[in-house]
């Protein structure tokens, strides 16, 4: 079976620190695991091995079967995975309709009914008044949704989420776990890193704690999550 | 929700389509607008090329003949290939944008060979055009004051250092996109260096034999055969060979343009907007900083000797209390302490920093002592050891980018910090000084007199550090005010106040070295009067520094 995700023993290393040692993980389709730790503790190493943006030092990473680090077998895993880095990255002189438009033609789903599907996105993500602003108008949180439309516009068999509440108001983040379900209900699998733990309830099927590079606990997600707030990570 | 899924094969989008897109969506300015730019580009242009042309004309004759071409011009054309290749360590000629990385490169579907072949071959242009540039203003050199150069020979040097600028612009692009190619690249550099240097020894020392041996040493003494007045056959074979080196040297890397790791892309892209950042703030030292962190390579860490140290500071600090750690730094000896622990870690990090520190200050008291006779030599000797000052300032201009930060782990005035940073500097440029004086004194190289002269210099090292002081707490930033004032008032365009201001440390600098020698070198002692001046002038400079 080719899972959207198929990690095995990731590894990296800078000089003599090792951000991530070892990291194994793999997601079936619809299912959606939260990568959970301290500051510092890998996730975001861990998240830029697996979508090809950092070369591991040792270890795999298939998606859909794709290497996501080898040239021109990437391919096929750039147009599977959708990515939302937790800086979002838009062009200085693209608007928001256009950043999406983009995206469609970069992906070939540029369709007779793209315009409807992007209003549609636009509107559920409360962007659609500012469809033709351009990013340095808009504020932090409504970049971070423009980057999100920008993820959820294109067909992906995987959605991989950095830190993706940072900078969202609770409405929103409240819209963010409806679309990840949705995605979910789609058959997507969808990865996401947070410190949030309350975020995750009732989106993440398992979970997984990093400290140091290091998986220190991982299981369905309630479990963990007793098993965290136990621990005193749990805040809210 | 608008989103769906991959259907079981990927999409073959076109990158000619996106691009087309981009060029379409982006807002463009209006036709006034733009013929107002071709306008304005046309004018400087015009105006640089006659600058160049008069320049060269008049100046280059002194220094570009065939001979000096032949002796030093393999050498600086390998030079320039390496330094091409450390472009390449921190940008190279394919640099994405931040959002074209997430939105296209790592986001999408599209070839990686197609996305990078325009800005290569844009790349590869330029690298051409400027190699043909430099080539022109050579035959310009050339063909100046009654000397001729022929049009064979002249379109030959054109068109061999063109080829020498594309090979330039391939080697920084494969040391961009491969680990292994900049590993080649480190590896080779000493040697490299060392050839550069055996190059021109050979041009020097060796006759017509040796500057053969350079031009024919490889593609770097190719380029420059007919210029340099070989025979017809050899120019004709170095440039046909050139040009096959190029070729190969393109073929090879075009095939491989798709590859390498997305990383390497992201960290040029990342390092490339805070480049943009710091130009578009006049800020130099972000700038060096940003490209230093693309290169990013790891620094050797000596915990077991920073501990001792930091033992030994804190006992030196509070005898009676406690050992083993730092007194609290709500105290200004606290704070100095503190400081000198947090230099020589910076010290100890960067060793090739001490280096080029140790080579330029005892080049520069080389210069100043035995070329007291020339007010040019000691004055470059002063700027040397200004140079020398200023590379171990570091921990000072990182202090001064956020001066909040001495208030909060120092507990102490920024002006008290500036002061303390400049303690270790203070002692180790006279060191050097004094050394390199007894190095020469004791090989016989100085006349007598100019043992007053070695201690006049010693003298001076503090203040000369001071200025290096005084000018890395400006911050590396023309000031706004001062650059609006200079360019409406200034009648060079603001030309002259940039460059006085640019200027105004290392010549206080070079003025406190030529000063005294030039009254050392007249009088045969020292004088009492340059110790006085050399003392206060340290003093008023510490004062200024420890302003707030």
């Amino acid at each position: 079976m080719e899972f959207p995700l198929d990690a095995r023993g990731l590894v990296r290393s800078y000089g003599r620190l090792t951000a991530v040692d070892g990291l194994s993980l793999a997601l079936a389709a619809g299912e959606c695991v939260a990568l959970i730790g301290a500051n510092g503790s890998g996730k975001s190493t861990a998240v830029g091995m697996i979508t090809g943006s950092l070369t591991p030092t040792a270890g795999t990473v298939r998606i859909c079967g794709a290497d996501p680090h080898r040239e021109p077998e990437a391919q096929r895993a750039r147009a599977s995975v959708a990515v939302v880095p937790d800086t979002p990255l838009l062009y200085d002189d693209l608007s928001v309709r256009q950043h999406l438009e983009l995206v469609a033609l970069a992906h070939d789903c540029a369709d007779d009914e793209l315009d409807a599907r992007i209003d549609q996105m636009l509107g559920e993500l409360g962007l659609a008044a500012r469809a033709d602003y351009l990013p340095h108008e808009l504020s932090r949180g409504m970049r971070q949704k423009t980057q999100l439309a920008c993820a959820l516009i294109r067909p992906m068999s995987l959605l991989v989420l950095d830190e993706p509440v940072v900078g969202l108001d609770p409405p929103s983040q409240k819209l963010l776990a409806e679309f990840l379900v949705a995605a979910k209900g789609q058959g997507v699998a969808v990865l996401f890193t947070t410190h949030q733990l309350a975020f995750a309830d009732g989106i993440a099927d398992r979970g997984m704690v990093l400290e140091e590079g290091v998986v220190l606990d991982e299981g369905p997600w309630e479990e963990l999550a007793r098993r965290a707030a136990d621990r005193g990570w749990r805040a809210d | 929700m608008a989103g769906g899924l991959t259907e079981g094969g990927y999409p073959a989008p076109t990158v000619a389509g996106v691009r087309r897109f981009q060029a379409a969506a982006r807002r463009r300015p209006g036709t006034g607008a733009r013929l107002e730019a071709i306008y304005v580009a046309v004018v400087v242009l015009l105006i640089a090329l006659a600058l160049v042309y008069h320049t060269a004309h008049a100046e280059l004759v002194e220094v570009v003949n065939p001979l000096d071409l032949a002796r030093w011009g393999p050498s600086l054309v390998l030079l320039a290939l390496v330094g091409a290749g450390y472009w390449g360590t921190v940008q190279g000629p394919v640099v994405f944008s931040v959002a074209d990385l997430g939105h296209l490169i790592l986001g999408s579907p599209l070839p990686r060979r197609t996305l990078v072949a325009g800005p290569l071959v844009r790349g590869l242009a330029a690298g051409g055009v400027t190699g043909a540039a430099v080539g022109g203003v050579a035959v310009i050199g050339l063909s100046s004051r009654g000397h001729t150069i022929g049009a064979g020979r002249a379109i030959d040097l054109v068109a061999g250092v063109a080829l020498v600028g594309i090979l330039a612009a391939l080697t920084s692009f494969a040391v961009s996109i491969e680990r292994h190619s900049e590993r080649v690249l480190r590896l080779l550099t000493g040697p490299a260096l060392i050839a550069a240097a055996v190059l021109v020894l050979a041009g020097a020392l060796a006759g017509k034999t040796g500057r053969d041996v350079g031009l024919w040493s490889g593609p770097w003494g190719w380029a420059l055969q007919g210029a340099a007045g070989s025979p017809t056959a050899w120019w004709i074979a170095a440039t046909g060979g050139l040009a096959v080196v190029t070729g190969l040297a393109g073929a090879l890397i075009w095939r491989r343009r798709g590859g390498g790791e997305s990383e390497r892309y992201l960290r040029r892209s990342e390092g490339h907007a805070r480049l943009q950042a710091s130009v578009m703030d006049l800020n130099a030292r972000t700038a060096l900083r940003g490209l230093a962190e693309v290169a990013g390579r790891p620094r050797r860490r000596r915990v077991a000797h920073l501990r001792r140290m930091r033992g030994r500071l804190s006992h030196m600090r509070s005898r009676s209390g406690p050992a083993g750690a730092l007194p609290p730094a709500t105290s200004a000896g606290g704070a100095v302490a503190a400081v000198l622990w947090r230099d020589t870690l910076f010290a100890m990090q960067r060793p090739e920093v001490l280096v080029q520190a140790l080579v330029a200050g005892a080049a520069g008291t080389a210069l100043a002592l035995l070329d007291a006779g020339r007010l040019l030599g000691v004055a470059a000797g002063g700027i040397l050891l200004y140079v020398a000052a200023a590379r171990l300032l570091g921990p000072l201009r990182i202090e001064n980018d956020a001066p909040g930060r001495s208030r909060l782990f120092l507990g102490a005035r920024p002006g008290r910090a500036y002061v303390a940073h400049a303690i270790l500097p203070a002692a180790f440029v006279p060191g050097i000084l004094a050394l390199t004086g007894a190095v020469l004194a004791l090989s016989g190289a100085l006349a007598g007199h100019r043992g007053a002269a070695v201690i006049d210099l010693v003298l001076a090292g503090p203040a000369i550090v001071g200025c290096a002081a005084l000018s890395a707490r400006r911050g590396g930033r023309i000031p706004q005010e001062m650059l609006m004032t200079a360019m409406s008032s200034d009648p060079s365009g603001g030309g002259a106040v940039l460059v006085g201001w640019l200027l105004l440390w290392p010549a206080v600098a070079a003025a406190l070295v030529v000063l005294p020698l030039g009254t050392a070198s007249a009088a045969h002692g020292t004088s009492a009067t340059w110790i006085v001046v050399d003392v206060a002038a340290a003093a008023v400079l510490a004062r200024l520094l420890a302003r707030d």
